[in-house]
């Protein structure tokens, strides 16, 4: 029983890490990302490459190299795509429509470089990013990487939820939430503030996917699209908005998933993860801690 | 189930639509002289897209070989290349327009549940088909047009597993497999009772998803069990994640599997996949069996600089066997049918490939010796002490 804890902890580590990003976009900001599974897979392959060209370089190099680079990509396309189609939009439904859309093929079209740049084969980052060591706890084989992801999930979790609470910014972010027009007639400069949002969004998903393909030991281009499943359904039964309450949902599925996938397999595993999300959307069908668009953080 | 039935009735459907259409028989070069046209559907892109490129590669390798000799008979051997971007719809609507089009022969690779519907489609318009991989059954029960040119993997676990008990001194064995591959859970389905027949115990059978995102908790169930070897057919990337992870966590035993392992899946796991061992129809080497996969090895390596893989090497007898079909021919005009016949009269006898000499045939479906390739940290090479293949040859 206490040997499946670490296995769990470092499961919901990186549900936490790869929802943090989505929901600060879908959330907070009323955008949802659908490419946020591509740019999170974009930062495990460009690093990937990256190894390659520059061949011994350690994870304390590449982390803010991705987090930067995947943070400006995603900026980018907050600049090209998603502005636009706000401008352009006639009304909040159909922006919303177009912005999925959009979210796809954006996806598409990174995934498509991803694996082009990875001749269509799996990949890993080399041994010299990080060591990868194992050590015994209670009689549990745990590995520093898992430690790595626990401490990430947890300091990225709460410094993402200080900005968004306490800063200037992050309130200022969630009044473009509530009603963009009249944040704007405030003074809020709201395209910077939504550009901001998604580079720090894609800097999240940039952290999370290197963390993810050391965990893994192999990836490929397509990495990310099971977990954008997975964190739609966290950030829904969470309640949309709530950060802390998707961090308390992402150990939960992760702590179902871990142990029934142990004692059951990993087919019962799926049942179960997704009977928990059918029993909550029909007993909570806001979600654990709803909030309202004012609240949410 | 239902997709799958509407996708084979769709797929009936278009083939009855096509039926008449085409007829094959090559079309006219400049010169007069006729050519044979293949067309060649693959999944170029998308996830199957690491097994599609080399089947093609090896293919065209053969093409040029041939038309380099001079043909055959005069007529020169056309490769048309369409890709099926790893999906069914795209797959069917390729083999459709083959069918109707003026294709004397189609071949495709390496999903069965893409062959699946297009078998019928060619079986329907008389056009022979040859894939390649497509573990999956009912591909060449749909009709006498249809041929499979990889043994399937089902044929060579049990020599395997009796040569990781004699060598390796496996005498425990937890299978880990993608259950959401048809191909992978109805081999897993067959292993506790070929484990038991060699006398080894199976610990544990833990099925993972392709694409899973935790592949620690598998790899606990496994080593709970404490097993000498652990057979692994995950899907994709999923077999080095969890070879790694396995070895992180102190596991020292041996691996061994058979197709999914191949091509570049063990490449991430680097080091970490020592001792692993695949049963597979090739591997490059100057030490194979049977000679006309040696020379395949250097007349490709020295065409391509790269040396092949087992999936080229499906590629390269595909074509070889319409080539000997071709042959058998003699100077009559070749039309689909009698294409087909040529065909037919080519798999009842044999021919020398790249993945045996000879290459056989048990209701058109290849067998071939196969060896084991085992993972020296960089690539796969040939496991040491092979005199003969894994299979006596006519064995199935």
């Amino acid at each position: 029983m206490l040997g499946q804890l670490p296995n769990a902890v470092a499961l919901a580590s990186v549900y936490t890490l790869f929802t943090l990003g989505l929901t600060l976009c879908w959330g907070v900001l009323n955008v949802l990302n659908l490419a946020h599974g591509a740019l999170f897979a974009a930062s495990a392959f460009l690093a990937y490459r990256l190894t390659q060209v520059v061949p011994g370089i350690p994870l304390w190099a590449l982390l803010p190299i991705m987090a930067v680079g995947i943070g400006l990509l995603s900026a980018l396309v907050q600049v090209l795509v998603f502005a636009p189609i706000r401008a352009r939009g006639a009304g909040e439904h159909d922006v919303e429509m177009r912005t999925l859309i959009a979210g796809v093929t954006v996806a598409a079209a990174i995934t498509t470089v991803g694996a082009i740049l990875t001749e269509h084969q799996p990949f890993a980052l080399p041994r010299e990013a990080l060591e990868v060591t194992t050590f015994d706890v209670l009689g549990a084989p745990v590995t520093n990487v898992q430690v790595l992801l626990l401490v990430a999930a947890v300091v990225l979790a709460c410094g993402l939820l200080g900005y968004v609470r306490y800063t200037r910014d992050g309130r200022a972010l969630r009044a473009v939430a509530v009603d963009r027009r009249a944040a704007r007639l405030m003074g809020i400069p709201v395209r910077r503030l939504e550009v901001q949002a998604l580079a720090l969004s894609g800097a999240l998903a940039g952290v999370a996917g290197l963390f993810f393909a050391l965990y893994l030991g192999a990836g490929d281009a397509h990495m990310g699209d099971t977990l954008l499943l997975k964190a739609f359904a966290i950030v829904i039964l969470a309640g949309v908005g709530s950060l802390g309450g998707a961090v308390v949902f992402a150990f939960v599925l992760a702590f179902v998933e871990a142990y029934v996938g142990y004692y059951a397999g990993a087919d019962l595993r799926d049942v179960a993860a997704f009977a928990l999300i059918i029993v909550m959307l029909l007993v909570r069908p806001t979600g654990l801690f709803p909030r309202a668009i004012g609240q949410r953080a | 189930m239902r997709t799958t039935r509407a996708v084979l009735a769709l797929a009936l459907a278009a083939g009855l639509a096509t039926a008449a259409c085409g007829t094959g028989g090559g079309s006219s070069a400049p010169g007069g002289a006729q050519t044979v046209d293949i067309t060649y559907i693959a999944d170029l892109s998308g996830p199957a897209a690491v097994y599609g490129k080399p089947y093609v590669d090896g293919a065209k390798f053969q093409v040029d070989q041939i038309n380099k000799a001079g043909g055959v008979h005069g007529r020169q051997l056309t490769i048309d290349v369409v890709d099926s971007g790893t999906d069914q719809k795209q797959a069917v609507a390729a083999m459709t327009a083959a069918a109707r089009g003026d294709a004397d022969v189609v071949m495709y690779a390496p999903i069965g549940s893409l062959a699946l519907p297009m078998a019928p489609i060619a079986q329907q318009s008389k056009v022979p088909f040859i894939v390649g991989q497509a573990a999956s059954k009912g591909i060449t029960e749909a009709g006498d047009h249809v041929y499979r040119i990889t043994t399937n993997d089902i044929h060579y676990w049990e020599p395997l597993i009796a040569r990781m008990r004699d060598q390796n001194g496996v005498k425990s064995m937890a299978i880990v497999y993608a259950s959401d591959n048809t191909s992978t859970t109805e081999v897993a389905q067959q292993l506790p009772d070929i484990a038991a027949k060699l006398g080894i115990t199976v610990t544990d059978s833990v099925p993972v998803k392709s694409n899973d995102v935790d592949y620690a908790t598998p790899a606990a169930k496994v080593l709970a069990g404490d097993p000498d070897g652990v057979v692994m057919m995950a899907v994709g990337p999923g077999n080095a994640s969890m070879i790694t992870t396995l070895r992180q966590r102190g596991f020292d035993g041996v691996f061994f599997g058979g197709a999914s392992l191949a091509g570049g899946a063990l490449v991430p796991a680097a080091a970490e996949a020592h001792d692993t061992y695949l049963a597979t129809p090739f591997v490059a080497s100057d030490q194979l069996p049977w000679a006309s996969g040696v020379d395949f090895t250097k007349e490709y390596t020295a065409a391509t600089g790269s040396a092949p893989d087992n999936f080229s090497a499906g590629g390269h007898d595909q074509v070889e066997f319409v080539h000997q079909a071709l042959e058998s021919l003699g100077d009559t005009p070749s039309d689909r049918n009698a294409l087909n016949g040529a065909l037919a009269t080519v798999a009842s006898k044999g021919f020398a490939g790249a993945t045996g000499d000879p290459v056989t045939f048990a209701d058109r479906n290849a067998l071939t010796p196969g060896v084991v390739a085992m993972w020296d940290g960089t690539k796969l090479v040939l496991a040491p002490g092979q005199t003969t293949g894994l299979m006596a040859p006519g064995t199935s």
